[in-house]
């Protein structure tokens, strides 16, 4: 079982496309669901702490393999 | 009288936003480290684009494909377009803007606005039956044109998905080239040529990066700035840039290589 609900591969996009599209698909979410991203821009990490820290969503987790990262982030 | 849905008039902005000198257009622009607008990115808007709810702050960053950041596509492709600065009409018109001023093939993006927004229901500053063509709309009952996600499931009920998706987009293609005299006149009335507005774009994006960068390693939490567009060359004027070790002025003539400094 995936521990996400909706992926969003945000591969190929340069800041602030990641965030926005992020957004994007956690407001057609519902509260509690997880979304994952997998982005390529290295700014997209400072850029999710802060978007889920003025969201109050949640950043279950980041992590980095190679040239990606990944983020799981709970909708509040 | 009432300017057209995503249409702006460029002589209609407050000076506060946008104003004509002898050297060129003056876009005043605001940085922060942070911004509270439910997005909470690093970077810069347009100051007549602040309190746009759908308005992102961005970075230096360009595209992987287009030479171009996000806030230089806002300034010239729509606020100097004469172009609204969010909303999905807007969009389609500074789209077709971008691709003529970056050589970029923008299906894409109209495909993806398609897929994400439009074929549920959703369209920023329009009802969606009033953002279709009308032609879509003739057989589907008007009990169903005013909830955009059941407009979107009669649509796909008669047409397939893929008639659907392959008619939406070229929507998209036909209100971005509903802009393109509107841009033209835009440019012109604000004394820029078209025929520059590749080499302005790169000029614009070399003194957003240069500036960008010594704003990202400095750590400065907010600055106000001035963009100024010429034909010949273009500036960002920081204010107080002092304050954080910054020029007060950073300028490059379009279609010179930027010196080193």
């Amino acid at each position: 079982m995936p521990d996400f609900d909706m992926e969003l591969d945000a591969r190929g996009l340069n800041c602030p496309l990641p965030i926005l599209r992020a957004k994007k698909s956690i407001n057609a979410m519902n509260a509690g669901q997880v979304l994952r991203i997998i982005a390529t821009d290295p700014g997209s990490v400072k850029d999710f702490e802060a978007f889920c820290k003025q969201t109050g969503n949640e950043l279950l987790a980041t992590s980095q393999d190679g040239g990606e990262y990944q983020f799981n982030i709970r909708k509040s | 009288m009432q300017a057209a849905l995503g249409f702006r008039d460029v002589y209609a902005y407050p000076a506060a936003h946008l104003s004509l000198t002898l050297e060129g257009v003056r876009v005043p622009v605001s940085y922060r480290n942070t911004w509270c607008d439910g997005f909470g990115a690093r970077g810069w808007k347009l100051d007549v684009s602040r309190s746009d709810p759908a308005i992102i702050a961005s970075t230096r960053v360009t595209g992987e494909r287009i030479p171009t950041s996000v806030l230089v596509h806002d300034l010239l492709d729509h606020l100097l377009s004469g172009f609204d600065a969010s909303g999905h009409r807007a969009e389609a018109m500074a789209l077709v803007q971008l691709g003529e001023r970056t050589g970029s093939d923008i299906r894409g993006d109209y495909l993806q606005m398609v897929r994400e927004d439009v074929r549920h229901g959703h369209v920023n500053r329009e009802p969606l039956s009033a953002f279709l063509p009308a032609a879509l709309l003739t057989d589907v009952p008007a009990d169903k044109q005013a909830d955009g996600r059941g407009l979107m499931q009669a649509l796909q009920a008669q047409l397939g998905e893929v008639e659907l998706e392959r008619r939406l987009v070229r929507h998209f293609f036909t209100l971005g080239e509903c802009g393109k005299r509107h841009a033209q006149d835009s440019w012109r009335l604000l004394g820029l040529k078209t025929s520059r507005r590749t080499l302005i774009g790169l000029t614009l994006q070399r003194v957003l990066s240069a500036v960008d960068r010594r704003v990202e390693e400095r750590g400065v939490e907010q600055l106000q700035a001035v963009f100024i567009v010429g034909n010949e060359q273009c500036a960002l004027e920081v204010e107080r840039g002092n304050a954080f070790g910054l020029r007060k002025r950073y300028t490059s003539r379009v279609g010179e290589a930027w010196p080193s400094d």
